[in-house]
């Protein structure tokens, strides 16, 4: 099975939000709640300076703490290291939306589960990209397989030096970074 | 804390800040029971009053744990799922605890019942509570008589109990504030404390003679509330010379937006004010005078004195530091919730 992972070019990046969008769409979210969240960081020294926007999704991390400390086994690392929620096993506590250190999970207000980023798994076993990833107008997002050394993704990643955020975390995420 | 970022605090509020004081106080106030049967066995009021104020506690945190976990208040078989979907998970672990402790905590309340009404006389009790204890089916004879092992196990399982509340949080790297070996210390110290004070306030509410025999757990009260302090210190100490986001906490709870609650409710009501009164009635306590008369004595007259004309209006003054007391357990755990900050995990250049 594939390891799957995605790279986002933060240069290329134009902080356009459709990526955000679409992934709405495509999961039926209303409009406050985002998958995808955009952050931004200023960087350089005055008078040299710019700002960089950052998307964070879940990051699919081959040791998530959120399935770790999940007490009930509601969330899971599926095929593929894509990791899943169990919506019929979750009691709630929001133990996983603390315990992830890139704030990805949101709570679903109908069902008081919490909801994040699924790597758009149905399409993806179909062998299509993710919805961020077929919107993004920038070219910034590479979806791929990790294990496949042929892969645009491993490509890119050894190319432009790609690496995750707070790799000294731990938790091995498998979206990596260009900045 | 990035704009638009949510807080730890506002993931886990109120209800589990105060789920994670009632465990604890619950475990305490075993604790204290039970160093009260092994050590002063005649103080029969202290024992009591903590064995019999553990179980509510810890059942009321745990229906408020259910609530707040509202997927599982709409459907509860999945609750089920708590035993066998991840037993590595430190919830999972705290459930099975918590399934031992409760009901180690209600047996050692029903036999405390039957000691209080062996003790009284054996008079008539609702319910034919009184017909139960004399004369108890004989495979139900342990659960009036009561067994030392069984109670024992309830103090192995209070203390797992408090212990597990503080890792519970204590294990989530992403709050830095919260992933530190101090955690766990300060707050099965506050467990204890805050046991011992529920437990006095209790014992004194019921028979304000025992008074007079407080001063063993005044000087264990007033050594945990000093302990607390240098933790919650050292706790705000490596907070600010670690991560970047454990700086921000301290920051909030020094001088930022938690600085009025910590300091006023924590630091002076809930830790200072309690420990100045309790040493100062420990100090009477050991020089022979009751501690509620002390005050209204003359500096200088040793004589002892009668634990039963005890001034009301002094007498409320200890029973009021006590509550000060338990509402610091709550502030604490709730404080240490809301300073919470999630690392940073943006890149820097």
């Amino acid at each position: 099975m594939a390891r799957y992972g995605m790279l986002i070019d933060l240069t290329k990046c134009a902080g356009c939000m459709a990526c955000t969008v679409s992934c709405q769409l495509q999961n039926d979210l209303p409009p406050e709640v985002h998958f995808i969240k955009f952050y931004q960081q200023e960087y350089g020294t005055f008078p040299v300076v710019s700002l960089v926007n950052i998307p964070v999704q879940c990051q699919h991390c081959e040791k998530p703490p959120c399935v770790y400390n999940c007490p009930t086994g509601a969330s899971y690392i599926a095929d593929g290291g894509v990791v899943l929620l169990n919506e019929s096993k979750c009691i709630g506590c929001k133990y996983c939306m603390t315990s992830c250190p890139y704030n990805a999970r949101v709570l679903n207000e109908e069902t008081h589960t919490p909801m994040k980023c699924i790597f758009c798994f149905d399409h993806v076993k179909e062998g299509e990209q993710p919805m961020c990833v077929q919107t993004c107008l920038g070219e910034a997002r590479v979806f791929g397989d990790l294990d496949d050394p042929e892969s645009e993704l491993n490509k890119q990643i050894n190319e432009k030096k790609a690496r995750p955020l707070r790799p000294d975390l731990g938790t091995k995420p498998k979206i990596f970074y260009v900045w | 804390m990035y704009p638009g970022q949510i807080m730890p605090g506002q993931i886990w509020g109120w209800i589990i800040a105060l789920y994670l004081f009632l465990a604890g106080m619950s475990a305490g106030a075993y604790t204290t029971a039970y160093l009260s049967q092994r050590l002063y066995p005649h103080l029969k009021v202290i024992r009591w009053s903590g064995y019999i104020v553990a179980p509510p506690l810890v059942i009321i945190g745990l229906v408020t744990l259910m609530i707040d976990a509202e997927a599982g208040f709409f459907h509860p078989w999945r609750f089920f799922f708590l035993y066998i979907g991840n037993p590595s998970s430190i919830m999972a672990i705290g459930v099975y605890i918590l399934t031992l402790f409760t009901p180690l905590a209600l047996y050692r309340a029903v036999v405390s019942l039957a000691e209080i009404w062996r003790d009284g006389g054996e008079k008539k009790w609702p319910l034919g509570l009184d017909r139960f204890f004399a004369r108890p089916p004989e495979w139900l004879r342990w659960f009036v008589e009561g067994r030392g092992w069984i109670d024992f196990l309830g103090l192995v399982m209070a203390v797992a109990t408090a212990t597990y509340t503080a890792l519970l949080i204590g294990n989530i790297h992403a709050v830095p504030f919260w992933n530190n070996s101090i955690l766990p210390v300060l707050f099965v110290v506050s467990a204890f404390s805050t046991g011992i004070a529920i437990t006095l306030f209790t014992a004194t509410a019921w028979d304000p003679k025992v008074q007079e025999h407080y001063a063993p757990y005044l000087a264990l009260s007033t050594s945990l509330k000093g302990l607390e302090l240098f933790l919650l210190f050292a706790l705000l100490y490596f907070s600010w010379y670690g991560d970047q986001a454990a700086k921000a906490s301290t920051a909030d709870l020094l001088w930022g937006r938690l600085a009025l609650p910590f300091w006023i409710l924590l630091v002076v009501l809930g830790l200072a004010l309690p420990l100045r009164y309790e040493l100062q009635e420990r100090k009477h306590l050991l020089a022979g005078h009751v501690p509620a008369l002390a005050a209204s004595v003359p500096a200088g007259d040793k004589r002892p004195v009668d634990a039963g004309s005890l001034s009301p209006r002094l007498f409320a003054t200890s029973q009021i530091m006590h509550l000060f007391a338990i509402v610091g357990g709550f502030v604490l755990r709730y404080l240490i919730l809301l300073a919470g900050h999630f690392v940073y995990f943006l890149p820097t250049w």
